[in-house]
């Protein structure tokens, strides 16, 4: 596991970009390290944390989706 | 600058969710506080990529927002730490879009002087988020892992 990519939201992305005044861009906020993707749901939370990582793999962990993928050439 | 900094995770069986981390992602812990002081949780940090990190924290008290959470919801994602430049310029869009804030900090850690600001959940969206801004410049190379942030849970 190498870094932290971004995460996802079950939830309205315009607060957050309220709160971190960074773009919209669709769904996708974009800050300067890192992306925040919304979407609709039953449930608002944090489903996913998106790492990069020396192989792909997706797990469980402490109920939230964590999905490692290796980098793009 | 706006940066994603720090997840946390809120569980309830903490030397579980260690044991994964460290065998599925590879990570050791790099700070650990028995209770944070106001919050009533267990904190457990882990380094995610360069200057960023996992929190693992787990309640130790009964009655707070984080146990009370925790058996409400179960186990999940109780709060994200973003860093913002200006928490001055976000006050003013904070309230222009009636998002209340719960409570803010300003005070030394370890990496330099950290302000925060708690955003209210039911206005956010759980979980609930928060801002941090640096307002001094680094004062010592040591990290414990807890440079940009005060404390854990506020939904």
């Amino acid at each position: 596991m190498t870094d932290l990519r971004g995460i996802e939201v079950v939830g309205p992305a315009g607060r957050w970009a309220a709160a971190t005044g960074a773009p919209l861009d669709g769904d996708t906020l974009r800050l300067d390290d890192a992306t925040a993707t919304f979407r609709g749901g039953p449930v608002e939370a944090v489903t996913t944390v998106l790492l990069e990582a020396r192989a792909d793999r997706e797990l469980d962990l402490g109920g939230v989706r964590f999905v490692l993928r290796r980098p793009q050439p | 600058m706006r940066r994603l900094r720090r997840p946390t995770l809120l569980t309830g069986d903490p030397e579980a969710l260690d044991a994964r981390i460290a065998g599925d992602l590879g990570l050791s812990r790099c700070s650990f506080e028995a209770e944070l002081e106001g919050f009533g949780v267990s904190s457990a940090i882990y380094p995610l990529g360069r200057d960023r990190f996992l929190e693992v924290c787990a309640a130790v008290r009964e009655g707070t927002s984080a146990a009370r959470r925790l058996e409400r919801a179960g186990e999940g994602m109780s709060m994200v730490i973003l860093q913002v430049a200006d928490l001055e310029g976000q006050r003013e869009r904070l309230a222009g879009h009636g998002i209340r804030v719960v409570a803010e900090f300003d005070r030394p850690q370890t990496r330099g002087r950290w302000a925060s600001r708690h955003l209210h959940p039911a206005d956010t969206g759980p979980p609930c988020s928060r801002s941090t801004s640096r307002t001094r410049p680094r004062t010592s190379p040591s990290s414990r892992g807890r440079g940009a942030s005060t404390s854990a849970p506020g939904s």
